[in-house]
């Protein structure tokens, strides 16, 4: 999965520091980054690096909701289920998004290209109702709109 | 010391100890889940609630988080609390299953218990419960995650009290989930602790799954027969079925757990193959017919060549009494042929260890967890005394600095210094340590640790002689559960070498065996065999079926330590009683052809005699010796033993009122003059000189122990028969970790597999004594290792 | 009105280096290293300026706890982990000024004597985070970080953590947890982290918006700063966000202690057309719901702690008539159950708890016994539990059931919700 040449400088990385546990979570999202979710090879492979016990990255992994330790497709979507989304009326998003993306929340496209999840408020309450499609963030939604983000999305 | 009030009691209790424990002092015992005595508070469970008056904290509090403070007034039973407490259960048991009737736990289940305790009977929560798909954790542990209650414990034991690596928590909110990375064994040695541990029944003993609610088992204090350490135990049995272990809580020993070779080791006294029928050359009699037979074959030996031609053992894995026992009928016979070992190697080391250490060196198991540096030399923990390798841990975190000298890979659960030195080096390593700079001013709170089975006579002086010099502490470990009683009991006596030679010179007629095996235990079997051979007759009596039993013309069926009271000596000098736990015979699971429902039936009365029923060898020699017409009052009871044990021996003054659930009582013998002890190496403990790699053969902690390794559950531990050296060393012979090999000196060849390891010192081989693998026979021999398969 | 901490917002990026020090950056930087540490704590002390985390603890006292005899090191934590539902200040503070809250973390460094700094930041907020490294590096090329701070003989290095999302991270020694690698469970008190907290090492930790405060304060002085407020006593200014079902949704600098009222009507643009006001969080998800009746309350800790409710992050949601308060509550307590770290039993087994009796009432299957147990639920968690993320997460269904009561009891005696 890490480059031979990306491994030789996650260790020295490690290896500079006092507290190589301190590294685990970038390590997680580096490894997540290059692998799309956090399998148990490469569960297994930033237990090494950091040459802590596979339990302690695991332990992190599941107690963490931005790290996946099962499979998840080409570009998570994030939609925003707090209270100011939800006020603003989240809730139909959701059903929109589920129609439109033929799944369920947690549950990825058929293509792989999308997985829908929900998140706790992303800080874009004043554009409210929100989501984050992978990192980029989308505001004041409706059901027309996102038809649009899908589209460009998908691309 | 505070002091302060709890439900208008006053209680003074060090400083430091939170009011849980306060409150416990005076016996108000308040419901708590996360706390424990080892593991300590946390506040999570949030159950132990009490309402504080006055004094420097109020209102509602969880009491294992508060520390007692001068002027406290706490009331345990307020209204508040309660409430609390009652809704704390409540919410524990919105996701709980109700699965009680089916559950190991039930009826020694916290939750079961304090589900009454907090007041919560009706369900009040109508919401779906959670369930989690459970992991499969080896045959020792069985979990089902549903029923957790997520009190931490067992995160708290495994990690951070055992140090174990491969168990954690994972998820969180209600879906927090205590487990492995993935499915599979549990890797700590220590690992059967997570069922006493856990408070309900998500981690049970795999052993004992669906074989008996705890009401019915038939309980006593005992003492673990599986190593030298004596650590505390509660064996249950159920219908003369040994069922399942339990640690004993023991403050002087070994605390609150014991290691899963104590746990698991239990299931030779119920195997199939234990030996239950008194057998006169081989065709099965009655218990009267075999004393008769014995008595006739001793009485006639003694007239025809004198009290010379008959020869006693003893045995280290049995009790004092039975030792006792031995002693006194050879004493009745005038013979001098008597030991207490059949492997007088190890016994040779064991006798010295014992006739140096005297009460003010001596340490305690519990001790070592107290100790601030600890060297231990020649001992590998985990593998030879596990429980000391978690006492080990328990010091260095507390910040003890631990230097281990010792040729093999020790494994350990925390940092540690490993000096990979060979044990002719270790005496000269052990100076080098005391003269450094970075030594240890002499202080009683470090400690020296000494095995007894690779280091040689003079590392074991060494030792002691450390000990003495800076003022520190003195622990070693001996072969066996009580190595120290039959080493007292030989003092200055002959060992199985002299009576062996006895056997071979034709002297010897008649030897009687008493749980000891010369066959499987005395290195060099064939010269045993030939010894046996020459004998006119064979008296054994054991509860294993060894081969020196099977070789038996007369054999008596013995009892188990869960069978019968006795004391063992362990490896301090403690003397620990321990009771019977239930009446021995066949177990009634085994009776029925195809062990149908009915034959499980529990009998309500016995007609007869229990079927298979066996007793205390003392009880059998103490028949010989009546039969034979010899008058010995001393072996009417296990008092009349113990009484005179203390009437005989100044030694022994404290054995006569001994209870089992005390802390024992300290019997040192030294330092003492014993030349026999003083013997020096004679060949077979002398490690050879030339060429090759010097092995020695090792216990671990799985397989090689007499007594477990006759235990189905425990030898799915064993590891395959394998020969362990250095990397380099393999490299240099050209053979690779894991290849097939052969190992030999002179006429002896034995195959198994190499394993190889950069920790271990160079030039040295270790192969465990795994039953049947033959690697006592190489012990201290000078070793080639080629490969290919035998 | 003078802006401080949104000065440089309208450029529309992250302020540059160049850009934060031509409005002033730095120079609060500048003073502070001129004064002893003491004196410094003692200006912040003086200024009145309280935690923007959400508790409103001093800022000044926190400092001042900090044990700066022991040996160090030292650690100061920047908390913009900033997930709070409702909550969005934080992320505009680093979005568009990252350099501010760098300055203020070095002073607040400087002042506790700290020799490391991080700023553990939610992963979602990437461009935020971007934005800090950035600021970060231009900061360290300008000898305002590293060794010998403008050869003040201070030093102090900074580093930027990115967390992976979960609430409880923002509670501050879990937080310390979490930047050590391990699960972010909350930690016993005591040892308080003014003695043992980051590494068992002294560490002071305060909110971005807090620290972003410092250098403004430096620069004006105490009683500059100080008199920013809206009122006699209060202190400086402050970050308000209004979103819901408002017209104009945003963040706003006002003077602390603008009136709930002004922030919505005035600020927030008032209600949408047609629609009327319900009620509001005040300051986000874990705090008491505010009604009409008291909308004219001056947002302040004291003042909106006098009414029953907290003045929180400052963050109004806002809830209009069509809104059920019953569901609001679900919404809330979807989000706690789900985020409880799991530790103790109130939060991790007595919320879910609460969750289903709202839902059944929501559904019209509770009856009026379940109303009692479930403010018994909210009562025996609210005191109850090991860190103040329980109590949050209930404090909102408490006010509800004192201030929303019949609406709640309507739901259970119809059997249906009286307003969807
Ligand atoms: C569950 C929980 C979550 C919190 N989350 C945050 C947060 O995201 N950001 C924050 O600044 N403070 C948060 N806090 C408050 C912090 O614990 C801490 O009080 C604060 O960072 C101190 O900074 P201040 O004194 O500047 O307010 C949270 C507290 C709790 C109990
Ligand atoms: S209240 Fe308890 S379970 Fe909830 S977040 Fe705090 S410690 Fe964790
Ligand atoms: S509530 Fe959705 S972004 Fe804040």
């Amino acid at each position: 999965m890490f480059s031979d040449e990306r491994m030789k400088k996650l260790r020295e990385y490690v290896a500079s520091l006092e507290h190589p546990e301190e590294a685990l979570v970038d390590l997680m999202h580096e490894a997540q980054e290059a692998y799309g979710y956090l399998s148990d090879e490469a569960a297994e492979k930033v237990a090494e690096i950091a040459n802590v016990p596979v339990i302690k990255v695991d332990e992190l992994a599941t107690f963490y909701s931005l790290i996946f330790r099962r499979p998840v497709g080409r570009k998570v979507i994030f939609v925003c289920d707090s209270i100011s989304c939800w006020v603003m009326g989240m809730e139909n998003l959701f059903e929109h998004l589920k129609d439109r993306l033929g799944i369920d929340i947690g549950g990825t496209t058929s293509d792989g290209a999308f997985t829908l999840l929900p998140i706790c408020c992303i800080g874009a309450c004043h554009v409210a109702p929100a989501m984050m499609v992978g990192e980029k963030l989308y505001g004041n939604l409706t059901p027309e709109k996102i038809d649009e983000i899908l589209e460009k999305e998908r691309a | 010391m505070p002091k302060l009030t709890i439900d208008r009691m006053e209680v003074e209790v060090p400083e430091g100890t939170n009011v849980l424990e306060a409150a416990k002092k005076l016996g108000i015992v308040i419901p708590h889940f996360c706390y424990h005595e080892a593991l300590g508070a946390v506040g999570a469970c949030r159950l132990c609630a009490m309402k504080f008056v006055e004094g420097p904290v109020k209102g509602v509090q969880v009491s294992c988080m508060v520390k007692a403070q001068d002027g406290m007034v706490v009331e345990t039973a307020d209204p508040d609390a309660m409430r609390v407490r009652r809704m704390v259960i409540e919410w524990l048991m919105t996701n709980h299953p109700h699965d009680c009737p089916v559950c190991d736990e039930g009826g020694m289940c916290q939750l079961q218990d304090y589900t009454i305790a907090g007041g919560h009977g009706i369900r009040r929560y109508k919401g779906k419960k959670r369930t989690y798909l459970s992991q499969y954790l080896g045959e020792f542990i069985e979990q089902e995650m549903n029923r957790c209650i997520q009190c931490y414990r067992c995160h708290r034991f495994y990690r951070d009290y055992a140090g174990g690596a491969d168990f954690g928590t994972k998820k969180l909110a209600n879906r927090t989930f205590f487990g492995r990375f993935k499915d599979g064994w549990l890797e700590s040695e220590f690992a059967g602790n997570l069922a006493d541990v856990c408070p309900t029944g998500v981690f049970t003993d795999k052993t004992y799954r669906f074989k008996a609610r705890p009401w019915e088992l038939e309980t006593a204090p005992s003492v673990c027969p599986h190593c030298s350490l004596g650590c505390g135990i509660t064996p249950g049995a159920k219908l003369r079925e040994l069922l399942v272990i339990k640690a004993r809580e023991n403050l002087k020993v070994n605390g609150w757990f014991i290691c899963d070779r104590g746990r698991f080791g239990y299931r030779f006294a119920s195997s199939g193959n234990r030996p239950r029928k008194f057998l006169v050359n081989g065709q099965e009699k009655t218990r009267g017919e075999a004393v008769k037979s014995a008595s006739g074959i001793i009485s006639d030996a003694i007239l025809k060549y004198g009290p010379g031609s008959v020869a006693l053992i003893g045995s280290p894995r049995t009790s004092l009494e039975n030792n006792f026992a031995v002693r006194k009928l050879a004493d009745l016979l005038k013979t001098e042929n008597i030991c207490f070992s059949a492997d007088p190697f190890r016994e040779r080391k064991d006798r010295r260890a014992v006739s140096l250490i005297n009460a003010a060196d001596s340490r305690s198991l519990r001790d070592v967890e107290f100790s601030d540096f600890i060297v231990a030399v020649g001992t590998d923990p985990v593998n030879e005394a596990p429980m000391l390798a978690l006492m080990l841990r328990q010091a260095a975190v507390k910040g003890a600095q631990i230097v281990v000298i010792d040729p093999r890979p020790v494994k350990l659960p925390f940092n540690f210094t490993h000096i990979p030195a060979l044990p002719d080096e270790f005496a000269g390593k052990l100076a080098e340590l005391a003269g450094s700079s970075s030594a240890p001013a002499p202080r009683d709170r470090a400690t020296i640790i000494c095995g007894t089975d690779i280091p040689g006579m003079d590392a074991i002086d060494a030792c002691s002689e450390a000990a003495r010099r800076l003022n520190c502490g003195l622990f070693y470990t001996l072969s066996s559960a009580n190595s120290f009683g039959a080493a007292l009991l030989a003092s200055d006596g002959p060992e199985f070498e002299d009576v062996l030679s006895g056997m071979e010179s034709g002297n010897i007629g008649v030897l009687i065996a008493l749980e000891s095996d010369p066959l499987g235990r005395y290195p060099d079997r064939e010269r045993a065999a030939r010894a046996l051979e020459n004998l006119d007759s064979l008296i054994v009596m054991d509860y294993l079926p060894t081969e020196t039993a099977e070789a038996a013309n007369v054999f008596f069926p013995t009892t188990a330590y869960a069978e019968m009271d006795g004391i063992f000596i362990n490896n301090e000098g403690r003397a620990q009683g321990f009771s019977r736990a239930y009446i021995p015979g066949i177990p009634v699971n085994h009776m029925g052809p195809q062990r149908k429902p009915p034959e499980l039936h529990p009998p309500r009365e016995f007609f007869s005699e229990v079927p298979g029923r066996s007793f205390a060898a003392w009880e059998y020699l103490r028949d010989i010796a009546g039969e034979i017409g010899m008058e010995c009052g001393e072996l009417e009871s296990i008092e009349t033993i113990r009484a005179a044990l203390a009437a005989d021996d100044r030694r022994f003054a404290q054995v006569a009122g001994l209870h089992p659930e005390s802390d024992g009582a300290l019997i040192t013998a030294g330092p003492v003059d014993w030349p026999q002890a003083q013997r020096q190496p004679s060949a077979g403990d002398k490690p050879d000189t030339g060429e090759g790699l010097l092995l020695y053969a090792v216990e671990l902690t799985f397989g090689t122990e007499e007594i477990s390794a006759r235990s189905d559950k425990t030898q799915l531990r064993a590891p395959e028969p394998h020969v362990l050296i250095n990397s380099e060393d393999a490299g240099k012979l050209g053979l690779k970790d894991g290849e097939p090999v052969r190992v030999s000196s002179g006429n002896i060849t034995i195959s198994c597999v190499l394993k190889t390891s950069s920790s271990c010192a160079r030039g040295a081989a270790f192969a465990p004594r795994l039953k049947g693998f033959g690697a006592e026979a190489l012990n201290r021999k000078r070793v080639t290792i080629t490969g290919g398969r035998g | 009105m003078q802006l401080l901490l949104t000065k440089n917002f309208h450029l529309g990026h992250p302020a540059s280096l160049k850009e934060y020090e031509a409005s002033g950056g730095y120079s609060g930087l500048r003073a502070a290293l001129k004064m002893t540490p003491d004196d410094v704590i003692k200006t912040v002390t003086d200024s009145g300026l309280r935690g923007r985390g959400g508790a409103g603890f001093p800022t000044g006292k926190k400092w001042s706890l900090t044990d700066r005899k022991s040996p160090g090191p030292r650690y100061f934590l920047v908390n913009a982990d900033e997930m709070e539902p409702g909550t969005f200040k934080d992320r505009f503070l680093i979005e568009n000024d990252p350099h501010q809250v760098i300055e203020g973390l070095l002073i607040s460094g400087y002042a506790t004597e700290a020799e490391k700094g991080y700023i553990f930041i939610r992963y979602e907020y990437s461009g935020a985070a971007r934005a800090l490294e950035r600021a970060v590096n231009e900061a360290k090329s300008a000898g305002f970080i590293g060794k010998d701070i403008l050869g003040s003989g201070f030093s102090m290095e900074i580093s930027v953590h990115r967390s992976a999302g979960r609430y409880e991270c923002g509670e501050e020694t879990a937080l310390m947890n979490a930047l050590e690698g391990r699960r972010a469970n909350p930690r016993s008190k005591p040892p308080y982290p003014a003695s043992k907290g980051f590494r068992m090492r002294p560490t002071t930790i305060n909110n971005a918006e807090t620290v972003a405060n410092i250098p403004h304060i430096m620069s004006l002085g105490a009683s500059g700063w100080k008199a920013l407020a809206a009122y006699e006593g209060g202190a400086g200014t402050k970050l308000y966000g209004v979103s819901g079902r408002v017209k104009n949704p945003g963040l706003f600098e006002l003077p602390t202690g603008t009136p709930l009222k002004e922030i919505i009507e005035i600020h927030g643009g008032g209600m949408r057309d047609g629609y009327s006001f319900k009620a509001c969080l005040p300051g986000g998800a874990s705090t008491p719901i505010i009604a009409p009746d008291k909308m004219d309350v001056r947002m302040d800790f004291d003042t909106v702690s006098r009414i029953g409710s907290r003045m929180g992050t400052g963050c109004v949601t806002v809830f209009d008539d069509t809104c059920c308060i019953v569901r609001a509550m679900i919404n809330n307590l979807l989000f706690f159950t789900r985020e409880s770290c799991g530790w103790c039993t109130p939060c991790r087994d007595g919320l879910p708890f609460v969750h289903n009796i709202l839902q059944r009432i929501e559904a019209g299957v509770a009856d009026m016994d379940e109303l009692g147990v479930l403010e018994e639920n909210c009562e025996t968690i609210y005191p109850n539990s090991f860190c103040a993320f329980a109590p949050g997460a209930v404090d909102p269904v408490r006010s509800m059931l004192r201030l929303f009561r019949e609406e709640v009891e309507k739901h259970i005696k119809t059997k249906r919700c009286p307003i969807a």
